[in-house]
């Protein structure tokens, strides 16, 4: 039998199989970021005049702050005047004409994920009307949702036909001066989703980038805004299982989550962008704030989240409980392999009354990956009755990886209830051999065994998303054969 | 009858430390024999090896499964050839659900024995006449292996498993210990139902207790790495009067029965 | 001298004293220049985020306080009997008169071994950190301490209590090792108490080394009762070699501002340590409780128990941090930081850490902040007791988890039975 270390190291030699390369061109601003990047770039959006406004106001702010150095997290220094930020879409020409030119591994990738076929051609990058006819698929969805008046659309549309409701909303949630990053993103940001459900309207499908084909290349620098009116429900997901096409390294999204009387959002993640090589080179730079607001009582958002991929996350999804009976929960998978770093989690801002929150978390580490879960729970003064429970679990694959655990707990009303829990395992040998006596593979045991130790996240993605995630994590982890 | 086992001269060191010192045993199909001894005489050792757990060195010696050395073979192919251990400390794997974790395991077997995949329907079929004849409670099905479990529904649920898998060796690792008496008597019914002409099992106690509900056709005791006396149930008896203090002073009297 | 504020007292350079040794004077020296390079923690800065200085640097202190204390009222003042090994310090000054110890095992003041050169080795090399700016303050001034030293295989039959007495405004800063050869073992029950009758406020900044060799044992006992308005800066620095165990189990009840920094560092296999608890804050004190226990090699053992019922507009903090290292496999570690908010102006900030970078451990933690158990409440008012007696109950049992780890029978009831004082002196119905 081959012995644990060396399954071990097969386990962790699993090769990212979605990366590759492409060389064409694109039209853009040359690198580089001062106030004449800005405007240029509200130029090109032609964007009304007070959007530019808000732009230069948080670049001007943006010159004031400095890198947050908290996290548990070896960043190498930015060089934020080495970036391009704005790319002008591709043309078709330049696209691959058929899925015959693509990558030929990439799409057996796509296979494995169980990706669609024209979503495939997509996702590679294919000039989609040379495939299949997209805008078509994408306005039969958009008349669907416009019939009970929900609009989904991309950033800049929003701007162009919605600008009301994004200059009523837009830095609510995040404000702008909120950190370096997310100050960064408001000056540049390429664009991103917005999503706005009336009141009392049930969303009738999930939304996702899928049906946002127009919006597909939002580029390095991602806004998403996401309005519930009372009484709505939504389900939106975002990114997807397969990988991105993308050259940059660094990442800066901001998402906002504005959720009125009674609303509820649902918001699924799947990440899985470069991670690196497994010597730990090259990968992206993912910085991302996400922040929902239970602005209105009764309001509900809940926050799910697989992160398998990039270099470095430093992401932590939150949720300000300010109305009355509103509730905030937060699910995640992360792993790390090779030399990838996440320090990941979320707040939970509890200030309204008869609050609730939950957060269940799974961390893997392999390889040389290092895994972190930084959380606030924070109950305020007037929080009567606030409730949380908190649930984090680790598990190492391997002798040189790392996981770690910092909750911070901050508790001013005397009628909370505040739980946490944390605790750290490992694939046991002893687990391995109960499989192995059954008759069941290597790979088949350790998939089967962080499969289960992720089942209570799992369970909180949108079904097909589930699937997915599922798969993706085997991927992630494959090369284990005994 | 055909030979199920046949273990001949093995020596195994755990750790570097001589557990095994020469150890013979042969078992015929629909023979049940019980391993007894002393703590520390080496009865799960023999069981893990045959098992093929990491760890334990096989220095000389074979162990042949139906007449092929199955030394050489990794652990789920011998799962898969039909040995069956059911471990001491059944181990919990949490998150993974019983039910799945079996089919998974029936699967991985029936693909080595080049058979069809049993859809889930037929599965859960199997599954719940196995429950009724061993009388568990179908929510065994629904939760995580082993997880949270009791004592005795670990021990259960290793029967359980036996019973589904239906292995020709069936290997009992000190399954009494930690059982209250309506357990045992519960765990040793679903033993006996399992007992069968194609099938051989070897029960590893350390108590007598357990043959009194699973009769042996054969008793070993196992002292110092070796089989130090065989004989009929009524050695199990003997040992139970006068402690295993006994075989010393007694060394030189040989019972031989088998 | 005259009283000074704290923020001024740090920028007095300690100069050279002839009458102390070389190796005294330099390290004095070198605490000096980073004190003055760091200055005290900020606020903010992680380790100190829920603790501001502002207003202790503000407070003025002075140098030294005029104490005349008989030993009657020492015996009676720390529950003493007659023949009770003690060392006695007053704001960090050694009370020869008031002390007693066995003359066969070495346990004296600091300061009668400086000329000894292997307390410059004992005291081991200064931290070199940002926020390390009171065991530097504690370095350039402190004058005595306690001093014992094991040699192999002693036991100590006797507990020894270590009484550190504040009073007046002063600052004092005492310096005590305990160092344990192979084998030997020691129980030790250590008071901070005020000395009534003084005008109270004082800083008692206070830093122990404890050195435990193979298989050593240290049962070590932590009450802090001082008064209203004193404050409590203290570190203590641990290290376990192979099979060494150390007990530890603090109550803190008393005090305005109090910091703790409990650091254990596990050397060698087969190492044990217990760190335990039990934190009172009321009326506007605040008591922040950091440790960090590191396990450097394999098959060490840890348990935490943290245990803290805040009041009044008290604030009770605790930040516990586990690390594993890399290597570090069969390390067996748990901790638990368990909290009761039972006023509406009163909180609790707490942060259990993990960091691990091994796989075969078990580490698990857990924190709750809640309340008293209504139904717990109500069980107990239909079998007739009424709500005050029942919340002193269930607050009592809250805390019998800890007090029960104290080794010391005569120690364990006198804790207890200052614990049943607060717990009389409080509002309890609310």
């Amino acid at each position: 039998m081959s012995s644990e270390a060396s399954q071990f190291d097969q386990l962790v030699a699993a090769k990212y199989k979605h990366g590759f390369v492409t060389d064409i061109e694109t039209e853009g601003l040359p690198p580089g970021l001062d106030e004449s990047t800005v405007r240029a770039i509200s130029a090109f959006k032609e964007e009304p005049e007070w959007l530019l406004e808000w732009r230069l106001q948080a670049y001007q702010h943006w010159l004031t702050l400095t890198p947050p150095n908290w996290a548990k997290l070896d960043i190498l220094p930015i060089d934020f005047q080495a970036i391009s930020y704005y790319a002008a879409p591709k043309q078709d020409k330049d696209r691959p004409q058929s899925l015959d030119e693509v990558d030929p591994k990439l799409l057996e990738t796509y296979e494995k994920l169980g990706v669609p076929l024209h979503e495939r051609a997509r996702l590679a990058g294919v000039a989609v009307d040379a495939v299949f006819d997209s805008v078509s698929v994408g306005t039969t969805f958009k008349k669907e949702l416009a019939e009970v008046g929900v609009i989904f659309c991309s950033f800049s549309e929003a701007v162009k036909d919605h600008p009301q409701l994004v200059r009523q909303y837009l830095g609510s949630v995040v404000p702008v001066s909120d950190n370096y990053f997310a100050c960064l993103n408001s000056a540049v940001f390429s664009d991103g989703s917005f999503c706005f459900i009336p009141k009392g309207v049930r969303c009738p499908m999930e939304l996702s980038t899928y049906f946002r084909i127009n919006a597909a290349e939002t580029g390095q620098f991602e806004r998403t805004l996401i309005i519930a009116e009372e009484g709505s429900h939504v389900s939106y997901l975002e990114g997807c299982t397969a990988p991105m096409r993308d050259e940059n390294q660094l990442h800066a999204a901001v998402v906002e989550l504005v959720a009125l009387k009674d609303a509820f959002i649902k918001y699924s993640t799947v990440q899985n962008w470069y991670p690196g090589d497994e010597n730990g080179v090259g990968g992206i730079y993912n910085f991302v704030t996400k922040r929902a607001d239970c602005r209105e009582d009764g309001a509900k958002v809940s926050w799910t989240q697989v992160e398998t991929g990039s270099a470095l996350t430093w992401k932590y999804p939150s949720c300000v409980l300010r109305g009355d009976n509103t509730t905030g929960e937060f699910y995640s998978v992360a792993l790390t392999n090779n030399y990838q770093q996440a320090d990941t989690g979320t707040k939970m801002i509890h200030l309204g009354k008869n609050t609730r929150s939950k957060i269940i978390t799974k961390g893997i580490s392999a390889g040389h990956g290092q895994n972190t879960y930084r959380g606030l729970v924070h109950v305020g003064k007037n929080a009567a009755d606030a409730r949380n429970y908190t649930q984090c679990d680790s598990m190492l694959i391997g002798k040189t990886c790392g996981a770690h655990t910092f909750p911070y707990i901050e508790v001013k009303n005397p009628t909370a209830k505040v739980e946490h829990e944390a605790t750290t395992s490992k694939i046991g040998e002893d687990q391995l051999f109960y499989c192995l006596q059954r008759g069941i593979s290597e790979e088949d045991a350790v998939s089967m065994i962080v499969d289960g130790f992720c089942k209570e996240v799992f369970r909180e993605l949108p079904m097909e998303f589930a699937v997915e995630a599922k798969a993706l994590l085997e991927i992630s982890l494959e090369g284990a054969v005994g | 009858m055909s030979m199920i086992l046949e273990v001949k001269d093995l020596y195994a060191t755990v750790e570097g430390k001589e557990i095994l010192k020469g150890l013979n045993l042969t078992l015929k199909a629909g023979e049940v024999h019980a391993i007894m001894g002393p703590n520390g005489a080496g009865k799960s050792t023999l069981g893990n090896i045959i098992a093929g757990r990491d760890g334990y060195e096989v220095t000389s010696g074979e162990v042949l499964f139906k007449g092929k050395n199955i030394l050489e073979l990794d652990t789920e192919e011998r799962a898969c050839e039909g040995v069956f251990l059911a471990f001491q400390y059944p181990v919990e794997i949490p998150g993974v659900n019983n039910t799945y974790f079996l089919r998974a395991a029936l699967n991985a077997q029936r693909k080595y024995r080049g058979e069809p995949p049993m859809d889930a329907a037929t599965f859960l079929r199997l599954v719940r006449k196995k429950l009724k004849v061993l009388d568990l409670k179908d929510d065994l099905l629904k939760r995580a292996v082993n997880a949270g479990f009791s004592g005795g529904e670990k021990k259960r649920n290793e029967i359980f498993q036996m019973a589904v898998l239906e292995p020709t060796l069936a290997i009992l690792d000190e399954t009494d210990s930690g059982l209250d008496i309506d357990a045992l008597r519960a765990v040793a019914n679903g033993v006996n139902a399992l007992r069968g002409a194609d099938r051989a099992m070897l029960v590893i106690t350390h108590y007598q207790r357990l043959l009194d509900h699973i009769v042996p056709d054969v008793v070993h005791v196992l002292a110092d790495g070796r089989i130090a006396r065989s004989g009929g149930p009524e050695l199990a008896l003997i040992l139970e009067e006068k402690g295993y203090a006994w075989l010393q002073e007694n060394d030189s009297v040989a019972v031989e029965n088998s | 001298m005259s009283a000074m504020p704290l923020s001024e007292i740090i920028s007095l350079d300690p100069g050279f004293n002839s009458n102390e040794p070389d190796w005294l004077n330099v390290r004095r020296q070198l605490a000096f220049e980073r004190l003055t390079a760091t200055g005290l923690p900020v606020e903010g800065s992680e380790n100190w985020r829920y603790s501001s200085l502002r207003s202790l640097l503000r407070k003025n202190l002075n140098t030294q306080a005029d104490v005349v204390l008989e030993s009657e009222q020492l015996l009676s003042l720390a529950g003493l009997e007659q023949d009770s090994y003690r060392m006695v310090f007053v704001n960090g000054l050694y009370q020869a008169h008031l002390s007693l110890v066995p003359d066969d095992i070495k346990i004296t003041n600091l300061a009668s071994e400086f000329e000894n050169s292997e307390i410059d080795a004992l005291l081991g090399d200064m931290p070199d950190a940002a926020d390390a700016g009171f065991s530097y303050l504690n370095t350039t001034k402190f004058q005595d301490g306690l001093f014992i030293q094991l040699e192999k295989n002693t036991l100590c039959e006797q507990p020894v209590h270590l009484i550190q007495l504040s009073a007046g405004d002063v600052l004092s800063n005492a310096r005590h090792i305990i160092h344990l050869a192979d084998g030997a073992s020691l129980t030790l029950v250590e008071q901070v108490i005020e000395l009534s009758g003084q005008t109270g406020g004082g800083l008692l900044n206070t830093q122990t080394q404890v050195m435990l060799a193979d298989k050593a044992r240290l049962d070590w006992t932590r009450a802090q009762t001082l008064a209203g308005k004193s404050t409590l800066v203290d570190r203590v620095d641990c290290r376990l070699a192979a099979g060494s165990q150390l007990h530890c189990t603090h109550l803190d009840l008393g005090g305005l501002w109090v910091r703790h920094d409990f650091s254990v560092e596990l050397q060698g296999q087969n190492g044990f340590i217990e760190v335990d608890g039990m934190v009172m804050v009321r009326g506007r004190q605040h008591t922040d409780f950091h440790t960090r226990i590191d396990h450097q090699v394999e098959n060490c053992t840890s348990r935490e128990n943290f245990k803290c019922i805040a009041d009044g507009r008290g604030r009770g903090v605790y930040n516990g941090k586990i690390l594993v290292q890399v290597g570090a496999d069969g390390t067996d570690s748990a901790q638990k930081s368990a909290n009761l908010l039972l006023s509406e102006h009163a909180e609790i900030d707490t942060k259990p850490d993990l960091e691990i970078l091994a796989d075969d451990v078990i580490a698990s933690h857990g924190a709750t902040v809640g309340q008293l158990d209504d139904d717990a409440l109500f069980y107990m008012r239909t079998r007739g007791i009424d709500e005050k007696l029942g919340r002193k109950l269930l607050m009592r049992a809250f805390c019998q988890e800890v007090i029960d780890l104290v080794e010391v029978e005569s120690a364990r009831e006198s804790l207890g039975a200052k614990l049943d004082q607060v717990f009389e002196e409080m509002e309890l119905v609310g």
